[in-house]
This record gives C-alpha cells, sequence and structure tokens, in this order.
C-alpha cells in the first residue's frame, strides 16, 4: 500500500491516479495510524513552506513521519514535499524542515532572462550513474516543473538530477530510501511514470 | 533548458465535444466518441498540456463540466487547466479539485476584478491563465467575453494591461477571427504582444497546418501554441506535428509514446 500523505497543502488526486494507473493500491491519510500501516509514503504539496510545516506540527504526524523514516520506509517528496524534507527554507521568512538532508531551500534569483516561477518541461542532468529513482530513463529527460524556490547545486553526494534555470539547482535526490524530486512525475507524463514505478517498486 | 509547449484546447458544451470555427460551435462527440473516433489517447500523448473550455453559451454548469473533467484528470499525466463559468471562489475550488492543476477566466477578469485578487491570493498566480478573446477584423481588434458574446469597448492592447495589471500567470490569447480557420495564427498581434509583457503567451486560433506552429514559435516570442482543431490534428496527426515541430529546431519536450500504448496492451 503507498499511503499519500495529506498535509492539506495542494491537489493529491492526481499523484493518487498515475498510482492508481500503475496498478498500485493508495490511501491517502492524515493520521498517525495509516502513516504508522505504510508500507511507502509520498508527501506531495504546493504552496507555503511555513504553511505545509504549520500543517504538519498541527496534524501531530511529524514524529510518525521521521520515526518511519528512520525505520527506512521509503518516502517520495514531490515539489514542496521535497523541499520539506530537507533542512530549512527561506521563504516567507525562515522555517525548518525535516532535515533529513543538509540543502536550504531559497528564492530563484531574479534575472532579466528568466521570469519566477519557473513553469514547464525542463531537462534533468543524472549525475548518479546508480540511481534507482533513474532507473530505465534517458539523462536529460522532461520533467514538468512549476516553482518559486529551490536548492541551489551543491556537492552533496545525494544529489541525483540538476536542472538548469538561470543556474543549475537540485532537481532530485536519493538518500537510501529518502527521495525526492522538484519536478511533478504525475504531470510528467511517460518520463514521470517511469519514476513513479520505480518508487513504487523498492 | 525550458522547454516549449503545444496545448491541445478541447471545448465542452453540455457533456459533449466541440469544433468551433469563429466561435461557432459544431458538436463532434463525448468523451467515448472521442476515443473510439479520433484516437483521443494519441492526442493526449502528443501534447504538454490540455486545456478544457467550458463553452457553453447559455448556463455553464460547473458541476457537470466538472464531472467530465474528472475522467480525464485519471487517465491523462499531464499539466490539466480547466475554465469556463467560474464566478466564485467555489467553483475554482470544484475546478481545482476534479483534477485542474490551473483554472482558466475569461469574463470575470472583466466584471468581476476583485474574484481574480483573491483567487491569486489563494491559489498563486502562476496557477490562473487569463484568456482574451479578440477579434481582429474589427477597428482596434476589441476585445469580447461571455465566450465571444459581448464585446467590449476595449481593445487587445487595452485588454492585456488590464489584465497585466491585476495579475495573471499566463496569457491565452484567441484569434476569433483566425479560429477554426487553418489559415495560420495572428502572427502580427502575437509578434507585437509577446514583445511588450513579461507573461508567458499562449497562441491561440487558426493554426491548421504543422507548419504554423514552427512559425509561431519562430516569429513570435510565445512560450506555447494551441489548437483546438479535433478535424485537422486528428489520430497520430498532433504526435506528427510534435516530430516536424521538433525537426525545426524548435525545443519541445520528449517522452515515450509507446509507454502508453504497452500499458494499454
Amino acid at each position: 500500500m503507498i499511503t499519500i500523505v495529506n498535509y492539506e497543502m495542494g491537489n493529491l488526486t492526481s499523484v493518487k491516479n498515475a498510482f492508481e494507473y500503475l496498478g498500485y493500491n493508495v490511501k491517502i491519510a492524515q493520521n498517525n495510524l495509516d502513516i504508522q500501516n505504510a508500507d511507502k509514503l509520498v508527501l506531495p504539496g504546493v504552496g507555503s513552506y511555513k504553511m505545509a510545516m504549520e500543517n504538519i506540527h498541527r496534524l501531530g504526524i511529524l514524529k510518525c513521519i521521521q520515526k518511519k523514516v528512520e525505520q527506512k520506509c521509503p518516502i517520495l517528496g514531490i515539489c514542496l514535499g521535497m523541499q520539506l524534507l530537507a533542512k530549512d527554507s527561506r521563504e516567507d521568512g525562515y522555517t525548518n524542515g525535516f532535515g533529513f538532508l543538509p540543502y536550504n531551500v531559497e528564492k530563484f534569483i531574479e534575472k532579466e532572462d528568466i521570469s519566477i516561477p519557473h513553469m514547464g518541461f525542463n531537462d534533468v542532468k543524472i549525475v548518479n550513474k546508480n540511481s534507482k529513482m533513474f532507473f530505465g530513463i534517458n539523462d536529460l529527460s522532461d520533467f514538468y516543473f512549476v516553482h518559486s524556490y529551490r536548492i541551489e547545486k551543491n556537492k552533496d553526494g545525494y544529489i541525483s538530477g540538476i536542472t538548469v534555470y538561470g543556474s543549475e539547482f537540485v532537481s532530485a535526490f536519493e538518500k537510501d530510501n529518502i527521495w525526492g524530486v522538484q519536478f511533478h512525475p504525475e504531470k510528467s507524463q511517460s518520463n514521470g511514470l517511469k519514476l513513479l514505478s520505480n518508487f513504487a517498486r523498492l | 533548458m525550458l522547454k516549449k509547449r503545444l496545448i491541445f484546447v478541447l471545448l465542452y458544451d453540455n457533456g459533449k465535444f466541440m469544433q468551433s470555427r469563429n466561435f461557432k460551435l459544431q458538436t463532434v462527440g463525448n468523451m467515448e466518441w472521442l476515443k473510439a473516433n479520433y484516437d483521443y489517447d494519441s492526442i493526449a500523448y502528443a501534447i504538454d498540456e490540455l486545456v478544457v473550455l467550458n463553452v457553453s453559451k447559455d448556463n455553464k454548469n460547473v458541476a457537470d463540466f466538472c464531472k467530465c473533467l474528472r475522467e480525464i484528470s485519471k487517465q491523462y499525466f499531464m499539466p490539466i487547466a480547466a475554465g469556463g463559468g467560474i464566478k466564485s471562489i467555489e467553483d475554482a475550488k470544484k475546478i481545482f479539485s476534479a483534477g485542474a492543476d490551473k483554472i482558466v477566466l475569461n469574463t470575470t477578469y472583466f466584471n468581476n476584478t476583485r474574484l481574480i485578487k483573491e483567487l491569486i491570493k489563494v491559489y498563486g498566480r502562476q496557477s490562473i491563465i487569463a484568456s482574451i478573446d479578440y477579434n481582429r477584423n474589427e477597428d482596434n481588434s476589441p476585445v469580447y467575453i461571455k465566450s465571444g458574446q459581448c464585446r467590449l469597448a476595449m481593445s487587445l492592447e487595452e485588454a492585456i494591461t488590464h489584465v497585466e495589471d491585476i495579475g495573471a500567470g499566463e496569457l491565452l490569447l484567441t484569434s476569433i477571427y483566425d479560429d477554426g480557420t487553418g489559415e495560420g495564427y495572428d502572427y502580427e498581434n502575437l509578434i507585437n504582444v509577446s514583445k511588450r509583457v513579461s507573461t508567458p503567451v499562449i497562441a491561440n486560433g487558426g493554426c491548421g497546418q504543422f507548419i504554423q506552429f514552427v512559425k509561431v514559435f519562430q516569429e513570435c516570442k510565445v512560450s506555447a501554441a494551441a489548437t483546438s482543431d479535433l478535424f485537422n490534428f486528428m489520430c497520430d496527426g498532433l504526435q506528427e506535428a510534435r516530430e516536424f515541430v521538433r525537426n525545426n529546431e524548435v525545443k519541445l519536450a520528449k517522452w515515450d509514446v509507446d509507454y502508453f500504448k504497452c500499458k494499454k496492451g
């Protein structure tokens, strides 16, 4: 059972539809019992980082998610969900995330040649050749992005995908059971479905 | 690098899908019929985004429209924008929860700007597409609202300034005069508009041949080119158009279309 965590930020239906299309059972969860029983967790979401962490605290599910991840339950963060798995964000001041990865989330730097948000299909350079996430997916495949904040490129060994928009940023990471993608695999035609199926098969 | 986009605009009217020419509608069929006769799946796997518009000229029923939207969003995995008849935050909420990633607004931009501002606050500017219909065959290209039924005393240029002042994530510009003719886009206005706006522009109306997609990308600084023409791009038509556009040095996203065909068996 793939469990999608509903922390009340954005539309979960399309992620659910994608896993169901691939033939998997999906549950949408908002409480600790359902999260504890999950085989895999998905953290989707769009919107404000601060509000997202506030919701997670209010629902009382933070510790439960942390525990599951420590017990090696696979987790996939999508877009805002990916950013929450990182250390912190500069959106609306300063907010701490889960901190599974030591990255900071910051706004794109405004330049004349790029408009913010970064929106549309862009390619992902696969920098980890042993990536499980990108198994069966070509280098420089296109994925659909919509975001104004991002994790700047760094030398961390857990980064598996890099994308260029103005400058280079982290579009995917995988640290054992912890996966994060800045793009929306559920909106990226077959490229995204392949990635979701790689996660479902973990 | 960020890719250009090919968009299909599906026109919905009371449970049926329509072909439009200069905003005069002709019934094509319902979803089942489209799939059986037009291989709608092939169209969906060949595009970067889908726009579904409720173009009913009478009362636009949001609940029925959402039912249809829910069906569509279950089977296609790309960004979906939808609109037509959004009169309140509740309407918008229904459309988002039926599977839309963005909403499209036209009349509301001109008669209820307060609602637009509220929608931007709740969903973010990037989720709102401003749709502007205009007729270049009349003096100063006046803008029309209410599915082309009501002319405003506002030129295309004034309307764009108005819409950008309120805020929009994207501009969907539809030339009523070119709509459904297959004679090509309104390149002249698109060149002028895309030069002076910072909001991404989606060109719509008039495309009937592959080369016209290429031309609009090469001559106008648009982010996306759209068509609602089921007749000219039926079956593998859009797939072939995509190949053609890419072979003409326009950067488009790539994915594996056969993946879906295998899935379906």
